[in-house]
């Protein structure tokens, strides 16, 4: 994670995504991805503040 | 061990994602052809899409994957529309076109429409309507259903691209749905089902 956080914050979202399809299948969970579009403004947030974090570790 | 010190695979990473995917939907196919399971698909597909996060996490730290990253993009929007062309393949496209009102004297029938707005007002049906069932389509556009007051109505209503309405409840987008089912019994089972368009059912 510490040198491509846009990498490691893309697989976050897409092991959250497949893995509430799979709660959604299995019934246990009505999932909705349309009810979860700000997610992809917390990712954007979440990369730009690692990649921020990373930089000054390795200054 | 890398030049720079880190230790994960690089760009091998795609590759072993790739090939243990490919394992899985060869063992799949093979169970399926030889007629020991029936495979679950959309299962597999959204476990693909774990495999390919999880691995660009642990990947994060040797490189930027930026194949691997496309793949998953391409995944997701495999999961998100796996749901929606499930409805548009169970949804029967004959029928006709324009615009179709039917107002039935008894329930327990099938009514199928293409394209165009079709109404189904069962408010002159003989009754009772409970202990019935009808099943309802529409291929691109509406479907509206009228229901008599004090008629206890057990409803799956599916919409693969568009929006449904029951009674006020509302969901739309992608595989949309609302089952709705009366306290009282015996209900009128209703089946109804627009491939891209909306769903409306109403007293």
């Amino acid at each position: 994670m510490r040198r491509h956080p846009g990498t490691f914050v893309s697989g976050l979202l897409f092991a959250l995504f497949g893995a509430a399809y799979l709660l959604d299948l299995a019934g246990v969970w009505d999932f909705r991805p349309g009810r979860f579009w700000p997610v992809a403004l917390i990712a954007v947030g979440l990369t730009i503040v690692l990649g921020v974090a990373a930089r000054d570790r390795s200054d | 061990m890398q030049p720079d010190g880190s230790t994960a695979p690089g760009p091998a990473l795609g590759r072993i994602v790739a090939g243990m995917i490919l394992m899985a939907v060869g063992a799949g196919w093979l169970a399926e052809a030889a007629g020991w399971a029936d495979v679950p698909w959309r299962a597999l597909l959204a476990g693909a899409l774990i495999l390919v996060g999880a691995a660009l996490m642990v990947g994060a730290s040797s490189g930027a994957h930026r194949g691997l990253i496309v793949f998953g993009a391409f995944l997701t929007g495999a999961v998100a529309l796996s749901s929606a062309i499930e409805v548009i393949a169970d949804t029967p496209f004959g029928g006709g076109i324009g615009e179709q009102t039917h107002r039935p004297a008894a329930a327990d029938a099938e009514y199928r429409w293409g394209i165009g707005t079709m109404t189904l007002d069962l408010r002159d049906a003989e009754p009772p309507l409970e202990g019935s069932s009808i099943a309802a389509s529409t291929g691109i556009g509406e479907l509206i259903v009228i229901i008599p007051r004090g008629v206890a109505v057990r409803i799956e209503a599916r919409s693969g691209i568009g929006e449904v309405v029951v009674f006020g409840e509302q969901r739309g987008g992608l595989d949309a749905r609302v089952e709705w089912s009366d306290e009282a019994s015996p209900h009128l089972d209703l089946r109804l089902d627009v491939a891209i368009g909306r769903v409306e059912v109403r007293r």
